[in-house]
């Protein structure tokens, strides 16, 4: 009963877009377009979505884009910056949007390798060459110290290995976005499939980005009550 | 289930969005100490532990300057914002060199026309790199991006120019792709000499009187990026073949002029097919920028040892002759803007051509450590600087003053090879890592590599003016 009352909740306001709409609201100011449009696209094991208009008459452009493993496309979705892979880009008359994740983990890239050297002990020694003190010829003898062999090695990353929190928590494999802490951003995504592909898709989006009007700097901002309702083209 | 998981996300989201907008807070991000501290490090290794002939070049530049840190003074150009910072002028030898070092950040040369907005950068959203200047920063070496596709490098250069679209992490959602959707159909090739529409009056360089035109200027080493002379008063390349630097020709948001060819998955070859498009999918994932090597050209050549006698993307030893003898201290800022290149040719991220992988949060990291260094101190989480280790690297070096005039793309290069692999030594890869004692020795490395580098920049700069000091020494180009 809770989940028929959210979803009704959720999607009630979408039910009145026309396929095209998408409105959203920021620093008090409405935008609202009837251009916007969708996109599937394989990406090596992965789809990714895109929502996306540029209005030249309103003056903006807003692009939401998620990765998601494949054929997770045609499920209802709820993504957010904390634990996908997930941006929004907004470019507006008055200013420019941005977020992202904070933190997101590196890609495995097998051909990577890292040369680590390791000192070996030879079982000799050999004359201290920081002995400064006791060298020349006046029958002091050079302090002597164990002499070792440098051997390199080629190794794998430790974090190819590592599960996700295992890589949080060691910060290894790990890429940070100190740029967009204090953001969070959702969008919400329902498909309609024909024939096994999506078709549209209506949804919502809203949390918090990178706000800028100028080059001086930035601040957190909200966008808020972001709904759209969109065709899709699938791309090959 | 998934619904179920739907509806404590969305409980969870609202007393999160209560939370966040209860602690809002800015950012900064550029590093504009680490590189002023670099050549300057660079400058005081020569004075005590170079060479005699290092010790000699210091003692020249010093007196052409009028002092170490007095005499003749030069402008960084900080924005109304920045001169908080409080030293947007500085003087003498020394400072000449900190300027120098940090100075094309502030370069307002390179416009962009993306077709909704017209300016030389993007607002600052902490996205680091919104100045379209920083883009001539890079150098890229990489043979594919982290998908594992292969990258076409033999684009309009010597050596490989920087393909922003096919950097290392563009292929997925990161700050590569943020930037590249936010400069969605840019095109570069704004001829900036013919520029009448407002905008482009905020154009800034080296000074006020020689302003340089990066889509013409830049091209050096060989280079035979294609460009004409723009149209409409933003002079913005127009015709067909001309347009490499638009970006992905997404007709949903505006189409480029020419569309590209794809190679290994995405769409590498540009202009091959003019108009056309896709609704989203990009069609030329491609924009060429000159590489961090022609831009060095250019100030070196042109500017510092021509005199800007003429800007023809070609070394001339004629006006070269006497300059040894007639140069001002101002005119050492010509090379010392070199000094900035040549630093981020120490920064892995630079090579790996890279917006995200850590890219700018370990600048940031840098800035706060070795960027308020105090000189001569010992403070072991600030000093990053060694001498006698730079001395170590300086020692190494293939490229030196002893190489003809001008070339001092090769000096760079050197750098950007060592710096390339050193990201493949076990403990020093910061790109996959938020672990900051491997930033630590990343940035450690970094600064004696730089120091050395640049302290034979400096000695180059001053020893191709000697050699030329007549004419019949200069000739062995």
């Amino acid at each position: 009963m809770k989940l028929a009352l959210y979803g009704l909740l959720c999607l009630s306001p979408l039910w009145s877009l026309e396929q095209g709409e998408l409105k959203f609201a920021i620093g008090g100011k409405q935008y609202q377009t009837s251009q916007a449009q969708g996109m599937v696209q394989p990406k090596k094991g992965k789809s990714r979505i895109m929502i996306a208009v540029k209005d030249a008459t309103a003056r903006f452009m807003l692009v939401l884009t998620a990765d998601v493993d494949s054929g997770q496309e045609k499920l209802p979705l709820f993504l957010n910056t904390a634990d996908s892979s997930l941006t929004a880009t907004l470019k507006t008359r008055q200013g420019a949007l941005a977020v992202m994740p904070q933190v997101q983990l590196a890609r495995v890239d097998p051909r990577i390798e890292y040369v680590e050297v390791t000192h070996v002990e030879t079982g000799e020694t050999e004359d201290d060459p920081e002995d400064h003190a006791t060298h020349g010829n006046n029958g002091h003898h050079r302090r002597k110290r164990r002499k070792m062999r440098a051997e390199f090695k080629r190794v794998k990353p430790r974090w190819h290995t590592m599960d996700k929190k295992e890589r949080l928590k060691t910060g290894e494999g790990i890429i940070e976005n100190k740029a967009f802490r204090d953001t969070y951003f959702t969008l919400q995504l329902v498909p309609v499939l024909s024939q096994g592909k999506v078709v549209s898709y209506t949804g919502s989006f809203s949390g918090t980005g990178r706000y800028s009007g100028s080059i001086a700097g930035a601040e957190v901002r909200s966008i808020s009550n972001g709904v759209f309702n969109v065709k899709v083209e699938n791309v090959p | 289930m998934l619904r179920w998981k739907m509806f404590r996300r969305g409980a969870h989201l609202c007393a999160g969005l209560i939370l966040l907008m209860a602690s809002l807070s800015s950012l900064h991000a550029f590093t504009v100490n680490v590189h002023q501290n670099m050549p300057e490090d660079g400058l005081l290794y020569m004075e005590f532990q170079g060479t005699n002939q290092m010790r000699w070049a210091a003692d020249y530049m010093k007196a052409k300057a009028g002092g170490r840190y007095t005499g003749t003074c030069v402008n960084i150009n900080y924005t109304p914002e920045e001169m908080h910072y409080g030293n947007n002028t500085q003087c003498g030898a020394h400072g000449i060199e900190r300027v120098g070092g940090v100075k094309p950040d502030y370069f307002w040369d390179a416009f962009w026309d993306d077709l909704l907005f017209f300016n030389w950068h993007v607002s600052d959203m902490g996205l680091y790199s919104n100045n379209f200047s920083s883009w001539f920063h890079f150098v890229n070496l990489l043979k594919t991006n982290d998908d594992g596709n292969q990258l076409i490098t033999n684009n309009y250069n010597n050596y490989d120019g920087y393909a922003y679209n096919q950097t290392y992490g563009f292929p997925n959602v990161g700050i590569d792709y943020l930037l590249a959707v936010f400069m969605n159909n840019a095109q570069m090739s704004v001829n900036l000499p013919d520029c009448t529409e407002s905008t482009c009056s905020a154009w800034q360089g080296i000074s006020a009187v020689y302003k340089a035109n990066p889509a013409t200027d830049y091209r050096q080493n060989g280079s035979t990026t294609p460009v004409s002379n723009g149209s409409s008063n933003k002079a913005t390349e127009q015709a067909n073949g001309t347009n490499y630097n638009c970006f992905s020709d997404l007709t949903l948001l505006g189409n480029c002029p020419d569309m590209g060819t794809e190679y290994d998955g995405t769409m590498q070859f540009p202009n091959q097919v003019p108009g056309g498009g896709h609704i989203f999918s990009g069609d030329e994932d491609w924009v060429i920028y000159e590489p961090a090597t022609n831009a060095s050209t250019f100030y070196y050549n042109e500017m510092w040892l021509e005199g800007l006698a003429s800007k023809n993307n070609s070394l001339q030893t004629g006006p070269i002759s006497g300059r040894y003898y007639s140069v001002t201290g101002a005119e050492f800022l010509y090379f010392t803007v070199v000094q900035h290149w040549a630093g981020d040719m120490t920064q892995q991220a630079h090579i790996w051509s890279t917006i995200g992988y850590n890219h700018g949060d370990y600048e940031s990291y840098a800035d706060e450590k070795y960027g308020v260094r105090q000189i001569g101190g010992s403070d072991s989480d600030k000093n990053y600087e060694n001498y006698v280790e730079s001395q170590a690297y300086a020692n190494t070096w293939q490229n030196r003053y002893n190489t003809p005039v001008g070339n001092i793309d090769r000096l760079l290069m050197e750098q950007v090879f060592r710096t390339y692999h050193n990201r493949l030594r076990s403990g020093y890869d910061f790109m996959t890592t938020s672990n900051k004692s491997v930033w630590t020795t990343a940035a450690i490395w970094a600064v004696r590599n730089s120091t050395a580098e640049m302290a034979l920049i400096t000695e180059k700069a001053i020893m191709d003016l000697r050699k030329c000091r007549n004419s019949s020494a200069c000739n062995n180009l």
